[in-house]
């Protein structure tokens, strides 16, 4: 039997901008916090610490993470890294593993900062090699050096897609195109021109992206990709008045080595579902989301605090002003005084996050839209767009019934990668609203997890173990 | 009774399902409803063994009517819900539990089965990795597996086609009676009416009922189950622990199994888990006293599957009655009836609930003998 047991203050699962933050805070109160982090290193996708340090196009975010971890490590924060959290309990109690040994810890109060993963959705060829997430890219690139590919085209919707294509353009891959489904930049500058105190941001934002501006096409989605055994040709489209690709003003790209993409970020709410935490819907902020008072974080099970894009996705910098004040808000309910934190300050960033959300427009319809019957929608369980219309067509009517129905949802990764997609696909096709279809439930556990692991975390658990 | 006319059944687990085809096939109109996705409920959470082996000495005569019937549907349905006839084995793990198994075979024999007791070396020739320490196992070869989803699905859509009206998540939330007789549903999307009610909810069975008067002791209970990811074929048939008078595992409840789609399913109970009334409206996380014991089980039984990875975990509530048998039957007003009951082994007596309903609502002799679920043998149930 392998399995460290913890008793403690505080625990911190996910050690993102929002977890470091909230881990930082709770540790200056006094509290004793361990932070769990899915990662070799923590930082989260934002803060990505890469083993060769802080240089590169990320430099200042790399070091302004670095300075932030080092923070909380002098603060007594105890970091976890490569910790799997594959379970939770209201107690509270936190199930993880490290490798193949367990860890359990019993802490008195839970901040949940889980983050988010990219969001896709299907088209013809996206299971081709070569293609993948603008997440995915950004991390080879940052963290392993490697580039996704020479000649690659990005595209979705969203800040981050100029983000990546500035490190990439940096890093030295060819940019063919950056495919951005929002018509035009102008809501974007005028926000941005609203915003005095984010100029320099936005200025160290656009200026890597600057000489790419002539291979931006806005107002289009890539609606099929090609190629034998990776990808070769992407095909794009302009989208029409009624927000569908129209087929007349297609383009394609050749010799494309590399195809990211993705429309935005889903909050990572498995962990806290286990617990019981309740959510809300909202597509523009990622889709289900944490239900959180914003003056502390509470979710709606005591003592589970959250803060970050789990809580709804809205970048770095409001997850940064929420995890000190859920991170203090956990010190008080562990007992110990602790101040409220900067709510004004939170809703500054919020603000400002709300203005980029409003500025870009995610093409739900033209997404539901491009499946054709045999492109497979879970990739897991292979079932493709036809075996989902069945399903509807025999009264399945939400993600349970197609689930039960097709096993679409029911692989490895349980729904995470799949059903956004489903959910856009029936509400185009079928007419379903994509917040009644619903998610696939996180179940225990919340990630495959090897069955001695899971025994030997759930026996240190125990009390009087 | 010789209802004609339209009828709503309510609930489209796979009681529901079968009840809904067999009135549809009866000549009846049938709108069949659930109050979320079809099979969503226990029969999704089914592990769907259909056997005779072991599991009631007074409704053997209905197990092997019903299993015959699957049988039946697999050929009818041209395999649409993966039907397997992959035997089953009941592990012993003591000697004493030997002439407990001697028991079953010689009744189950006496009824034109071929069940039998399996030495270790026989026993290992059926069930390879099945490694644990066991004296002996009991092996049944005709008991059967199917695609619980794919199941509720096929049979929906058989009666869906035979002119049967289906729709999800539409709850019943009252049943209309004037003049001492069902007259209709009541749903949020409406009042429907009907001539007569089906009720195969499950353990919403009794709540839905009470209001007219009508008393049925139904309980939720706990139905947990596990699943690992997908491994290659490793077990072959359903595992399952003898009837036992001993303690710990054999005094409870296991049931291991490979899925077609290979993720290994299994559970094991100890404890009752009898939960309030009401309890099946909220689907807890599972409980991890029931995952330290299923693991401990599987892994003694199976030790190569100790790295295995855990995929998931699911609860919902199977319906629990005093005598371990379905409610089945008119009670309260004229047009009502109930089929409830499943005690965690109503997959396989789909079929069975299904004529007894379409008989009783047609007026036509029953094809099986339906003494063992009259709801008579609960005088507060009012049956009529």
């Amino acid at each position: 039997m392998s399995a460290t047991r913890i008793d403690c203050d505080i625990c911190i699962v996910g050690g993102g901008p929002a977890g470091l933050s909230a881990a930082l805070a709770a540790a200056k109160a006094g509290a004793t916090v361990h932070l769990l982090d899915l990662f070799e290193r923590p930082g989260g996708q934002y803060f990505m610490q890469p083993a060769a340090g802080a240089h590169g196009p990320a430099r200042r975010q790399i070091a302004a993470g670095g300075r932030l971890i080092a923070a909380a490590r002098a603060a007594g924060v105890t970091v976890h890294e490569n910790a799997e959290v594959f379970g939770a309990y209201a107690d509270p109690v936190i199930y993880a593993r490290v490798g193949e040994s367990a860890l359990t810890l019993r802490p008195k109060a839970v901040v949940i900062a889980t983050g988010a993963h990219d969001r896709v959705a299907p088209f013809p060829g996206w299971t081709l090699p070569g293609v993948m997430t603008p997440g995915a890219g950004q991390r080879l690139a940052k963290l392993h050096g490697t580039l996704p590919g020479r000649r690659v085209v990005l595209a979705g919707c969203g800040p981050f897609l100029m983000v990546v294509a500035g490190q990439l353009r940096a890093a030295g891959c060819d940019v063919l195109r950056v495919v951005e489904a929002t018509p035009s930049p102008r809501a974007l500058l005028a926000g941005i021109a609203r915003h005095p105190a984010r100029w320099g941001e936005a200025l160290r934002l656009l200026t890597p992206v600057a000489p790419l501006a002539g291979r931006f096409r806005f107002g289009a989605v890539v609606t099929a990709a090609a190629g034998d055994d990776h990808v070769r040709s992407v095909t794009i489209a302009r989208l029409g008045a009624d927000g569908l690709p129209d087929e007349r003003a297609r383009e394609t790209i050749a010799d494309v080595d590399a195809l990211l993409v993705g429309h935005g970020f889903r909050p990572s709410i498995e962990v806290p579902r286990l617990l019981g935490c309740a959510i809300d819907f909202d597509q523009d902020a990622g889709g289900h989301h944490l239900r959180i008072d914003r003056a502390t974080g509470a979710t709606s099970v005591p003592g589970i605090f959250a803060a970050g894009e789990v809580t709804g996705v809205a970048g770095a910098r409001p997850a940064l002003a929420a995890g000190t004040i859920a991170g203090l808000a956990a010190a008080r309910h562990a007992g110990f005084a602790a101040g409220k934190g900067d709510e004004r300050a939170l809703a500054r960033a919020l603000d400002f996050a709300l203005m980029l959300r409003r500025a870009y427009r995610v093409p739900y319809r033209a997404l539901g839209r491009l499946p054709r019957p045999e492109t497979v929608l879970c990739r897991c369980e292979e079932i493709d767009a036809a075996t989902v219309a069945a399903a509807h067509a025999d009264g399945a009517r939400d993600a349970a019934g197609i689930k039960l129905w097709t096993r679409a949802g029911m692989g490895p990764c349980q729904g995470r990668g799949c059903g956004f997609g489903l959910g856009l696909q029936l509400a185009e096709t079928a007419g379903l609203d994509p917040a009644a279809f619903g998610a696939n439930p996180s179940r225990f556990p919340a990630r495959p997890v090897p069955l001695s692991v899971v025994a030997d975390a759930l026996a240190a658990g125990e009390d009087g173990a | 009774m010789g209802v004609s006319g339209h009828i709503v059944v309510a609930g489209a687990g796979i009681t529901g399902a079968a009840t809904a085809l067999a009135l549809t096939e009866a000549g009846f109109a049938v709108t069949l409803l659930d109050r979320a996705a079809a099979g969503s409920a226990v029969s999704g959470a089914s592990l769907a063994c259909l056997g005779t082996h072991m599991s009631s000495e007074i409704e053997l005569p209905q197990l092997i009517w019903a299993t015959r019937r699957w049988a039946e549907w697999d050929r009818r349905f041209a395999g649409a819900f993966h039907y397997r006839r992959c035997g089953q084995i009941r592990f012993i793990e003591h000697e004493a539990d030997i002439p407990v198994a001697e028991h079953w075979i010689a009744l189950e024999r006496a009824a034109g089965l071929t069940p039998e007791l399996l030495t270790r070396e026989r026993l290992r020739r059926v069930e390879p990795a099945l490694t644990g320490p066991l004296v002996a196992a009991s092996w049944s070869p005709t008991d059967a597996l199917v695609n619980p989803f794919l199941a509720v699905r096929c049979l929906i859509s058989a009666a869906v086609a035979a002119g049967a009206r289906f729709r999800s998540h539409c709850p019943v939330e009252a049943i209309d009676v004037a003049g001492g007789r069902v007259t209709g549903v009541v749903t949020p999307g409406g009042r429907i009416a009907a001539d007569a009610v089906v009720v195969t909810g499950g353990p919403w069975t009794a709540e839905l009922v009470a209001p007219l008067g009508v008393a049925l002791p139904i309980l939720p209970r706990k139905a947990q189950c596990l699943a690992t990811i997908r491994q290659p074929v490793t077990i072959r048939g359903v595992v399952g622990g003898c009837k036992s008078d001993h303690g710990g595992v054999d005094a409870g409840y296991t049931q291991i199994q490979q899925s077609e789609a290979g993720q290994i399913l299994f559970n094991t109970v100890l404890a009752g888990g009898l939960a309030e009334a009401g309890a099946q409206g909220h689907v807890p996380e599972v409980d991890r006293r029931f995952v330290l014991d299923s693991i401990d089980t599987l892994t003694r039984l199976f030790p190569a599957l100790r790295a295995v990875e855990l995929l998931r975990s699911w609860v919902r509530y199977e319906a629990v009655t005093p005598d371990d048998r379905f409610i089945v039957g008119a009670v309260g007003p004229a047009g009502l009836l109930v089929a409830a009951g499943d005690n965690g082994t109503g997959f396989c007596r789909a079929p069975v609930i299904g004529e007894v309903i379409a008989a009783a609502l047609s007026g036509r002799p029953c094809a099986i003998d339906s003494a063992p679920y009259d709801p008579g043998r609960f005088p507060a149930a009012g049956a009529t």
